[in-house]
């Protein structure tokens, strides 16, 4: 350190504003800041409707999947009727 | 680090909490509130003194509950827990440089403010007093990164190689900043008819 600095640091350090003490509660605040919530009710909500709502949207999807056209269920109708008496061309 | 280098301008303290702070930091690290309380009274003098320092008295608690929390959030990704105090010193210069952008905003009204809380310091000795708000506007005056580095160096007695990793700059930088910051202030006291 410069050696003519010596008179400013020393007056800096004797005058420097006071700190003035925290609050009496600040540290209890900053504890309970940090410390894990539980979370509220309410907040729950969101994400059940959403799991529900896919839930329901994937099991009405399947379902609809699953289950034939009446077009597709009249084929098979036929070829049953068909196959079942012999008819030319489905036996060999 | 700069225990490392022979120099250590954060003394480690063992005896308050019975923990030196690398066991106080791992004690946070695995989520352990009472841990970190000891770590809050180890630091807070020091976090809270710069940040008056360069911020003033008007959000003080607000601006070390901040910093503290960011440091309980950060702490599991502190991968060098001898790094903890410029750990924790940038995030205290992060934090009152936040403040600063936001003061630059509503400037008036925390002046105001910041008058009314010098007002309520109550001491005998008005020569003190007087002297104390002469160094406070003095440092008021300065620009925020000359202020920085006076206040680390000067006040908080840190080395110039320890405030050279805090802001992440090279060592010139921070002795060319304190060689002005110093001009300007004492330029600044002998206006005000200090004499040094």
């Amino acid at each position: 350190m410069n050696r003519d600095d010596d008179p400013l640091v020393a007056f800096l350090r004797q005058y420097a504003p006071s700190v003035p003490p925290p609050s009496p509660g600040l540290e209890a605040r900053i504890l309970r800041a940090i410390r894990p919530q539980p979370r509220p009710v309410w907040q729950w909500v969101p994400p059940v409707v959403a799991v529900a709502g896919v839930s329901l949207w994937l099991g009405m999807a399947s379902a609809h999947l699953g289950q034939p056209s009446s077009t597709q269920v009249a084929e098979l109708e036929a070829w049953v009727e068909a196959s079942w008496h012999g008819q030319e061309g489905l036996l060999p | 680090m700069w225990a490392a280098a022979g120099v250590n301008p954060l003394p480690t303290q063992v005896a308050a909490s019975g923990h030196s702070d690398g066991a106080l930091v791992q004690r946070c690290q695995q989520g352990d509130p009472e841990g970190f309380r000891w770590l809050y009274r180890r630091f807070q003098p020091r976090v809270r003194a710069t940040l008056y320092h360069l911020c003033g008295a008007v959000a003080l608690d607000d601006l070390t509950q901040e910093v503290f929390l960011r440091v309980w959030r950060g702490l599991p990704r502190l991968r060098q827990p001898e790094m903890f105090h410029t750990w924790l010193y940038r995030i205290t210069l992060n934090v009152a440089a936040d403040y600063q952008r936001q003061c630059a905003q509503k400037r008036s009204q925390m002046e105001t403010l910041t008058q009314a809380s010098s007002d309520r310091v109550a001491a005998p000795d008005w020569l003190h007093l007087h002297y104390e708000e002469v160094v406070r506007q003095g440092l008021e005056a300065l620009s925020f990164d000359h202020r920085t580095v006076l206040v680390l160096h000067d006040l908080e007695s840190l080395p110039q190689k320890a405030i050279s990793e805090i802001l992440g700059i090279p060592v010139g930088t921070v002795k060319s900043r304190l060689f002005h910051a110093r001009a300007a202030l004492r330029r600044y006291l002998e206006q005000q008819g200090v004499t040094l």
